[in-house]
């Protein structure tokens, strides 16, 4: 199961190619050696047949035919040497030289020859037949053992090499490929394990930071990635499950206490506005938990765009204006012309953002406030606040404001469904804003900064 | 007038259907974007109501081929409540409306008005309804020939009222027309600036131009 398992997967494939190209490459180069050295050799042999030849000739040319037979005879005396020489004259009588008489043959060939001085097995002797100036025969020539014995050693160490590498290639191709397996095998339990409910498994990084370890960390992003997603699923069905049941209740309430008395149409007509306007209630709710959760899902970011930040919140300044004029407060812009210009942002998101955030000092502030909406340029950052001269909020709350459907103790008796700040917590976290709350004062400032690349999703 | 509705949901339909029957308008169903799309293609209607989500063919795609076939009646798109870019792609796709479902039938209506109503008098620069005279091109409102002094945003209030002179505007249909705002704002950012509207329009005469139409909305009347 193992061996065939080493055979069936990836890493094993490769590793027997890699074999493979490697056992090639070594076979190549051993041939190579093989070549160059024989050739080596033969060049040294051919050397040594001219020097000795030389030797004869010379002797010949200055003494005559009686030198010529006294230099082959030392050289054949000499000992520890592979020379094999012939001296034959016309009529074919071997004059001296360890070699048996034989036809004359000139230039250079190699034949099979008995040992010097008849013993020691074969030889192939290679050498050059040639005439001297009398017609006597001289063939000088060298035991080709050498080359043959170089040649063996060569090939023979080449074969240990190639089976060396080929027992280290295997084994390391095993050991690597039982690596992967086992890092694979980690894989493939981690996402089994998420895919049967286990929803915090993640999958071990090694810390060697190679592909493996890349797609592993990519892996788990992905999985924390669906853990959030679960996450705010859960909590918006729990939240539409709590939040809705009052308000459905109630109506159920009155629609029930309306069936059970005699009542009169007008009694109908009150009855049915209140029930009108549960379900209105009702939808609010219904709405704002959906599109926070679609906030909160990032399908958004693809309607990102340059927003002119300060002419947003004049707008918006603009549109509020008579609303606070109407509960005898004022609101005051104080934008910074260049402030913010070209955040990159969803334009109908900041809208709503802006808009609840100055709704919720108008409706919080009390009469007589003032309401103030700045926008400058720090640096790089741009930050929007919106102040208010109303009672703030205790610093104990600021961080639960933003839950939703949380409301302050004091402000349960005025209309609202606490959706609108969390509302403003999801639209900030998309586009990367961060969101401070700080006492103005008396009263409550809401700080929100906007860095240089605005929601721009690195 | 005649519209037609395409929408699957039997329900929907019947509430549509009865709505706008009872405001004296007439009305044809189809049931799937197949049989809505052979509709729209033969009849006349001076308005089309289509529901994004159909069997057969969705609302998008009809629609798109609608434009394409060089059918120019208004549309109105019926999308789902979660739908955030529902009404871009709508309105991309060359419709000319959208209403979030669930609606009221008083929404419907005014805003099938106001289409049918748009379509027939888009190109009018003047408009004039009672004794009040708003004109675009030199942007200015006279009231019984009096100059009225506006802000930019009570002017663009003021032409949509006058536009569908007559007939109620929602408060949603006012949000999203004249200040681009597609979501319902906690505080009473219409009622505020319909008021000053109102206050600028009726000064040193006890007129009433704009009547609120309890729970529906507001409408510019003809003859105060």
């Amino acid at each position: 199961m193992f061996v065939l398992r080493r055979f069936n997967n990836e890493s094993a494939r490769l590793s027997a190619l890699l074999i493979g190209l490697f056992a090639a490459s070594a076979l190549l180069l051993g041939n190579l050696v093989y070549l160059i050295a024989g050739q080596a050799i033969r060049a040294e042999l051919h050397d040594f047949i001219s020097a000795d030849a030389g030797a004869v000739s010379s002797g010949y040319r200055g003494e005559g035919l009686s030198e010529a037979v006294e230099v082959v005879q030392q050289l054949t005396a000499a000992p520890g040497v592979s020379g094999r020489y012939l001296l034959q004259s016309r009529d074919g009588h071997k004059l001296a030289g360890d070699l048996d008489a034989m036809p004359a043959r000139s230039g250079m060939f190699e034949f099979r020859a008995d040992g010097r001085g008849g013993g020691r097995g074969v030889h192939d002797v290679l050498g050059q037949g040639g005439f001297l100036p009398d017609g006597t025969y001289l063939f000088v020539g060298q035991n080709t053992d050498r080359l043959a014995g170089t040649r063996a050693r060569i090939l023979r160490s080449f074969g240990w090499i190639i089976g060396a590498t080929l027992i280290l290639a295997i084994a390391g191709g095993a050991l690597l490929s039982a690596s992967f397996l086992r890092r694979i095998d980690a894989m493939t339990r981690t996402c089994r394990a998420v895919v049967g409910g286990q929803f915090g498994e993640r999958i071990p990084i090694a810390g060697s930071r190679g592909q493996l370890d890349r797609l592993s960390g990519t892996i788990n992003e992905m999985l924390d990635r669906i853990a959030t997603l679960l996450e705010s699923l859960r909590q918006v069905s729990s939240d539409i499950a709590h939040d809705l049941r009052t308000p459905l209740t109630r109506l159920r309430q009155r629609l029930e206490s309306a069936r059970g008395k005699d009542a009169g149409a007008a009694d109908y007509e009150r009855v049915m506005e209140g029930a009108l306007a549960d379900c209105d209630a009702i939808l609010t709710v219904f709405s704002a938990l959906l599109r926070i959760s679609q906030i909160e899902s990032g399908s958004r970011l693809a309607n990102f765009a340059p927003v002119d930040l300060s002419g947003l919140l004049g707008q918006v300044a603009e549109l509020f204006a008579p609303v606070a004029e109407d509960g005898q407060q004022r609101l005051v812009s104080e934008l910074d012309q260049a402030g913010g210009s070209g955040v990159h942002a969803d334009r109908t998101l900041l809208l709503q953002m802006f808009s609840n955030l100055v709704e919720n000092a108008i409706r919080h502030a009390g009469r007589g406030a003032i309401i103030r909406i700045r926008c400058r340029q720090h640096g790089a950052d741009a930050v929007v606040q919106i102040v208010d001269s109303g009672p703030g909020i205790p610093p104990s709350e600021r961080d639960k404001v933003f839950n939703r459907l949380y409301r302050l103790e004091r402000s349960r008796n005025t209309p609202g469904n606490g959706l609108g700040l969390a509302l403003v917590a999801a639209i900030a976290k998309l586009h990367r804003f961060t969101i401070t709350l700080s006492d103005a004062r008396p009263g409550l400032c809401v700080s929100i900064q906007i860095g240089a690349a605005g929601g721009l999703p690195t | 007038m005649k519209v037609l509705l395409i929408e699957d949901d039997t329900e929907t339909a019947a509430y549509v259907v009865e709505g706008l029957g009872a405001q004296g308008i007439d009305i044809e169903h189809a049931a799937d974007g197949i049989s809505g799309y052979a509709k729209a293609i033969a009849g006349t209607y001076q308005a089309i109501i289509l529901d994004r989500l159909l069997p057969g063919r969705d609302g998008l795609s009809v629609l798109k081929a609608l434009r394409g076939a060089g059918v120019r009646t208004p549309v109105l798109c019926l999308t789902a409540m979660d739908g955030l870019d529902d009404r871009v792609e709508g309105l991309d796709a060359g419709g000319d409306d959208y209403l979030t479902k669930p609606f009221f039938v008083v929404e419907l209506v005014a805003r099938v008005r106001a289409l049918v109503r748009r379509a027939a008098a888009e190109a009018r620069m003047q408009l004039r309804a009672a004794d009040v005279e708003l004109d675009l091109i030199e942007r200015r409102v006279t009231r019984a020939g009096r100059a009225v002094a506006l802000l930019p945003q009570e002017f663009k209030l003021l032409e949509y009222l006058l536009r569908n002179a007559g007939s109620v505007v929602t408060r949603s249909m006012l949000l999203e027309h004249v200040w681009d705002i597609h979501f319902d704002p906690k505080t009473s950012v219409v009622e505020s600036h319909v008021s000053r509207l109102r206050a600028k329009l009726s000064r040193g005469a006890d007129i009433e131009y704009i009547r609120t139409v309890r729970g529906s909305g507001y409408m510019f009347v003809v003859r105060p």
